[in-house]
């Protein structure tokens, strides 16, 4: 059966011209892909648009594609890189930046809820552990995220995010007692 | 203590079972638009069906054929030139210029060419058809042909004689002086085409195998740093494709100082 295939395995024979391989690929990694990104920008439009791009970087590279790494890490990996990439992008570029400032991975590491735009996501969602995630500082919630969307370990987390295993750890740890805490204070 | 309690509590988390990891996996129901989905399958489809054999196989079979039909026309040309298909329509002096470079490559005897016969002498093309025929001989039927041939020819380097004669100048003159030559275009042609197939054979060789990371962008700092610049902006294109998960922030590091791939590559901007 092909869902008890591993991923890897999968995106070789999507190389090798099997596109059913990339649909149960893509559907197993899209709604993971999709709310980490959502989560580390913080707007839906933007988060579809770099979602997109991940996507189809993967297919415009899937010739070239060999196992040297779990599939996982390197569409998270590629994720991550573009993600900065496009804010460092329109920073540059002097485009029209439709995103709270709070969304540079490096600029701003905590959100602010004195956002209007942000304050009327998180009252959409009334939700208060996804509010919760949203106020982590940057690195934290990335750590976190990656944890719970891709289901990575923390030498994995260290991996993708580049970073040695004791930071990636710090992070994680961070994010899971703040988490907690809040939680238990409301 | 703070952090041994902290410890725990990242253990505890990190079991799948925790609490916090329950409860966001219950909470989590953002999916991207079904659009999206649509468009990106489509994407994925339409990449494997507009190419199904490898990459380079697709251009190795053009390739190939375009460089046997070069060189078979090449040759056969050349067959047909020193057949003496034309060895009334060549200038003589392109004859014996064309007779030292053939000396040089295979040696006289072989493929050596007499020049355009007087006009006075009717018969001699055919003289010298005949002696085409006959490599072994065709030195000594050349000097007989010199001592025979009229002394006016001799002089203005006309006839067969004046040719042996202009051999012998040609070979005196250095190479800015000699003029135009058929043969040795035919052959110049004949090199820089092998040697284009040859340089096309080895760049598809080289693409053909993915190089690591640090080597691929070595190798593009390298043509960088030697003036290639279009070869290089072509690889890092190449390489964007093949390590999709660099990010340009690393590529750059890894770049010479003076290399600004946004000039180039558009969506390539950074710090």
């Amino acid at each position: 059966m092909k869902g008890e295939v591993s991923d890897e395995t999968l995106m070789q024979s999507y190389r090798d011209g099997d596109a059913g391989s990339f649909e149960i690929l893509y559907s197993r990694h899209k709604g993971g892909l999709y709310r980490y990104l959502q989560r580390q920008c913080g707007n839906a439009a933007i988060a579809e648009e770099l979602f997109q791009d991940v996507w189809m970087k993967l297919i415009a590279a899937r010739e070239h594609y060999e196992v040297r790494a779990k599939f996982t890490t390197w569409l998270y990996q590629m994720a991550r890189n573009h993600f900065i990439d496009y804010y460092r992008r329109q920073k540059i570029t002097g485009i029209l930046n439709p995103v709270p400032a709070d969304c540079d991975p490096e600029e701003v590491p905590v959100r602010s809820q004195e956002q209007p735009e942000h304050l009327v996501e998180v009252q959409e969602q009334a939700d208060l552990l996804l509010q919760l995630v949203d106020q982590l500082p940057e690195d934290q919630r990335e750590a976190f995220m990656l944890r719970e969307e891709g289901g990575f370990s923390i030498e994995e987390i260290a991996a993708i995010t580049g970073v040695n295993h004791e930071t990636a750890k710090s992070r994680l740890r961070y994010a899971v007692n703040k988490l907690r805490a809040g939680l238990t204070e409301k | 203590m703070s952090d041994h309690k902290d410890d725990q509590a990242l253990e505890e988390y990190l079991k799948s079972a925790s609490d916090l990891s329950r409860q966001y996996q219950a909470e989590k129901q953002a999916e991207p638009p079904a659009h999206l989905d649509a468009a990106i399958i489509q994407a994925a489809r339409s990449a494997v069906t507009k190419k199904t054999a490898p990459r380079s196989r697709n251009w190795y079979v053009p390739l190939s054929l375009a460089a046997v039909v070069v060189i078979g026309v090449s040759v056969v040309f050349r067959m047909y030139e020193y057949k003496g298909q034309n060895l009334l329509t060549e200038p003589a002096s392109d004859q014996l210029l064309d007779k030292k470079s053939d000396r040089d490559v295979i040696g006289e005897s072989v493929r050596t060419k007499p020049a355009e016969p007087p006009a006075t002498a009717a018969s001699a093309p055919q003289t010298y058809q005949q002696k085409m025929e006959k490599d072994d001989l065709q030195g000594e039927l050349m000097r007989k042909e010199i001592n025979e041939a009229p002394a006016e020819s001799r002089a203005t380097g006309q006839s067969p004689a004046g040719a042996e004669l202009n051999i012998e100048y040609e070979l005196a003159q250095p190479e800015a002086q000699k003029s135009p030559m058929v043969a040795p275009e035919a052959d110049m042609l004949l090199k820089k085409e092998t040697s284009n197939i040859n340089k096309q054979a080895a760049t598809a060789a080289a693409e053909s195998r993915v190089l690591s990371e640090t080597e691929w962008l070595k190798n593009i700092s390298q043509l960088w740093e030697a003036g290639k610049k279009d070869e290089a902006v072509a690889s890092l294109k190449q390489f964007l494709i093949t390590y999709p998960q660099y990010s340009h922030e690393e590529i750059i590091k890894q770049l010479p100082a003076d290399f600004d791939p946004s000039q180039y590559i558009s969506g390539f901007e950074i710090n």
